[in-house]
């Protein structure tokens, strides 16, 4: 039951995709309990969406404590903000743009290591076919951290998040257009890095 | 409407992520602690926030009260002077071809336009954030919502927006295009450059459209709620100029915003008013008669004021050889 009554704290939560009380509930609602000062709501939002913050952190900064500082610090301006989410807007998107501006912050501040030198996770899921040769032994992983932040940025959040160049653009703070020819950019560079890093 | 590329995206979902350090949750709940709302978790509620019927009669007041000075203005013209006046509609052809018509409006408005745009411009890249957001109308404000929300992107708009302050070889053409309703000017101002972007050069451009508000003053529309409905479909837009045929015509995806679409061809050159005559396409297409002159071009698609989710803008740039 939202609104009330005996809650657990974030470090105790239940799985990273935000099960337990409220998690069958849509995000508006989500929105609309929090602000209403649910704050068990605004758990179940946060870990709804921590992995695809997650994504575009890790891609963005290539290292996983800088990845973190800048997700600790987008969660709490969303928590500081939330009265001002607009519940027409989506909130996922919304978040990605507080994330997306906590990670340009932290690459200003120079606390990442290149993408590219960070060793990828264990990649136990790469399929076999087509798209073996993006996706074995890192070598996407090695692809996107030779691209700028900002093409980086652009293909993570159209390609991998399936977002419109619209609202990429509201995101990244660019005109449609621009995300248009950024994207064109990156997956050219994608694919002549692919090329060279498979040989 | 999604540009995805299923192959990349397949790839990318594939790539793994790392998962928080230990105590990640944690640290951010004591962060949160101390913040100025409540400790999440503690059982205890928030400060609700003014209920949504208060907040929802604000803005319909503030909407009256802007609409019903705009319309004022605009009824206290009798004498317009050089109104632009558009070409007839296309009505013949799958891909409608209208001339182009040079339109200039009032020289010194379109002065006017081009300022209040190229500041809006500078204004983001010098980080003058209150400044860009005065200068912005109504339906860019209310895509974001707040001032503060606008602010927060403050870094990506320097790298965004921003760069154009600084664009080499930077023109500005001014279109004026009026708004589909009949009830006021607008213009298209359509900026070229080439920008530095993270060491790489991006020869480019973007288009903002400027109309008038209340009290005679020119304000910006960059963003709108629905600028997802229209996109170029051919050329495809890059950080070089593509090659485009010189029969082939620029086409658009209107997505459904609006039957028509205005193209605003080499900034301030000319301006069409073209529809789809595909009963139910969404896609728009414009190639002037007898071509396009070999060289370099800009075209600008855009949906003025007074459609549902305009204005709206996209811009391609292509060479013709």
């Amino acid at each position: 039951m939202l609104g009330g009554g005996q809650r657990q704290p974030l470090g105790a939560g239940p799985a990273p995709s935000g099960g337990g009380p409220g998690a069958q509930l849509g995000d508006a609602e989500l929105v609309e309990a929090a602000r209403a000062g649910d704050g068990e709501a605004f758990t179940t939002l946060l870990r709804r969406h921590d992995p695809a913050m997650r994504r575009l952190a890790w891609r963005l900064l290539g290292d996983r404590h800088a990845m973190d500082d800048a997700l600790q610090e987008a969660y709490v301006k969303a928590y500081t903000a939330l009265g001002r989410f607009r519940s027409e807007a989506r909130f996922s998107s919304w978040l990605h743009r507080i994330v997306h501006n906590a990670c340009m912050d932290e690459l200003r501040r120079g606390r990442r290591r290149p993408l590219a030198a960070v060793q990828p996770p264990d990649v136990a899921s790469a399929a076999p076919g087509p798209e073996r040769v993006i996706t074995a032994a890192g070598t996407l992983q090695v692809a996107l951290g030779r691209l700028p932040h900002d093409q980086r940025a652009t293909v993570v959040l159209v390609d991998g998040e399936g977002y419109d160049h619209a609202t990429a653009a509201r995101i990244l703070g660019v005109a449609p257009g621009t995300v248009a020819s950024r994207l064109s950019r990156a997956r050219a560079a994608l694919r002549r890095s692919i090329e060279e890093v498979g040989r | 409407m999604t540009d995805r590329d299923p192959r990349l995206a397949a790839a990318l979902r594939r790539l793994p992520t790392p998962e928080h350090r230990p105590g990640f949750w944690d640290e951010l709940d004591d962060r949160l602690a101390t913040t100025p709302r409540r400790r999440l978790g503690s059982g205890r509620r928030w400060p609700a926030i003014p209920p949504r019927w208060l907040t929802a009669a604000a803005a319909l007041l503030l909407v009256t009260a802007v609409t019903g000075l705009a319309l004022a203005v605009a009824r206290g013209r009798d004498a317009p002077g050089p109104r632009a006046t558009l070409p007839p509609v296309g009505s013949t052809a799958p891909v409608t071809t209208v001339p182009a018509t040079t339109v200039p409006g009032p020289s010194s408005r379109v002065d006017e336009a081009r300022a209040a745009a190229l500041g809006w411009l500078e204004d983001l890249a010098a980080g003058d954030l209150r400044g860009a957001w005065e200068a912005m109308g109504p339906v860019a404000r209310g895509a974001w919502g707040s001032y503060e929300d606008f602010a927060a992107a403050r870094t990506s708009f320097a790298e965004g927006f921003g760069t154009w302050a600084t664009a080499e070889g930077r023109q500005a053409g001014v279109a004026t295009v009026g708004a589909a309703d009949g009830t006021s000017s607008s213009y298209v101002v359509t900026v070229t450059g080439v920008r530095q972007v993270e060491g790489t050069t991006e020869d480019s451009a973007v288009a903002l459209v400027v109309v008038e508000g209340p009290g005679g003053g020119l304000l910006v529309e960059p963003f709108s709620p629905a600028s997802a409905g229209l996109r170029v479909l051919d050329p495809v837009p890059a950080a070089t100029p593509p090659a485009h045929g010189r029969d082939a015509p620029v086409t658009v995806d209107a997505g459904g915003l609006a039957s028509e679409v205005v193209f605003v061809i080499d900034g301030d050159a000319g301006v069409v008013r073209v529809r789809s005559t595909e009963p139910g396409s969404p896609v728009v297409a414009y190639v002037p008669p007898g071509g396009w002159a070999p060289g370099r071009h800009v075209v600008t698609a855009a949906i003025p004021p007074g459609a549902p989710g305009a204005p709206v803008t996209a811009t391609v740039v292509f060479e013709v050889r």
